[in-house]
């Protein structure tokens, strides 16, 4: 990626999951991924593939966008 | 550990198993001359005949890369290049040192050396992401 197009990737997954009372496992279960895979997303050191995030989008139930993006 | 991964340990230690006993065998047959001497046409296929147990851990492998998540996946892709990178390092330097007079190793060491680095890369990997 050129570097001026270059974006850094913020969501809203913990606020958004704690909001619903689940636990990083209890989404990682809904997801089919390991519990450190939702950490790593939620502390911003995963950005998700695009399917992922779509899933992640529906579980939560907020279009992907309002979850993940550059100003959050 | 879930009834799966128990189930898949289990099916590794019985591929492990069956490799061992093959090479034990073979060994038998061609080391301690079990069976009285033998034809060289005879012997190549004892003396491979470990590999086929040893083969079944390939499908054992993709199946575990296909139960792993995508970050779990690039984790295990970077732990292979990484193995693969150092491991020819280390071939390469031992190599120039087999000039200057150490002993000869097998060839299979730089697959041990190679396994070995990459579960330690996987492993760095985990330690990081827990």
């Amino acid at each position: 990626v050129d570097p001026a197009l270059a974006v850094s990737v913020k969501n809203r997954v913990r606020e958004l999951r704690m909001a619903r009372g689940w636990s990083q496992i209890d989404l990682a279960a809904q997801l089919k991924v390991s519990r450190q895979t939702v950490n790593a997303i939620e502390n911003l050191r995963y950005d998700p593939s695009l399917p992922l995030a779509l899933v992640i989008a529906k579980l939560l139930g907020h279009p992907v966008e309002a979850i993940f993006g550059e100003d959050l | 550990v879930t009834p799966i991964a128990a189930s898949r340990w289990l099916k590794l230690a019985g591929i492990l198993a069956a490799f061992a006993a093959a090479s034990v065998a073979s060994a038998s047959v061609l080391v301690l001359g079990v069976g009285g001497p033998l034809p060289m046409a005879a012997k190549v296929p004892i003396a491979l005949a470990p590999l086929l147990p040893a083969a079944l851990i390939v499908p054992w492998v993709i199946g575990n890369f296909r139960l792993m998540d995508e970050m779990q996946v690039r984790h295990q892709l970077e732990a292979i290049v990484v193995a693969a990178v150092v491991s020819a390092f280390l071939a390469m330097g031992y190599a120039l040192l087999e000039i200057a007079g150490f002993p000869r190793l097998p060839m299979s060491v730089v697959w041990c050396v190679m396994v070995g680095l990459w579960i330690c890369a996987v492993w760095i990997q985990r330690w990081r992401f827990r």
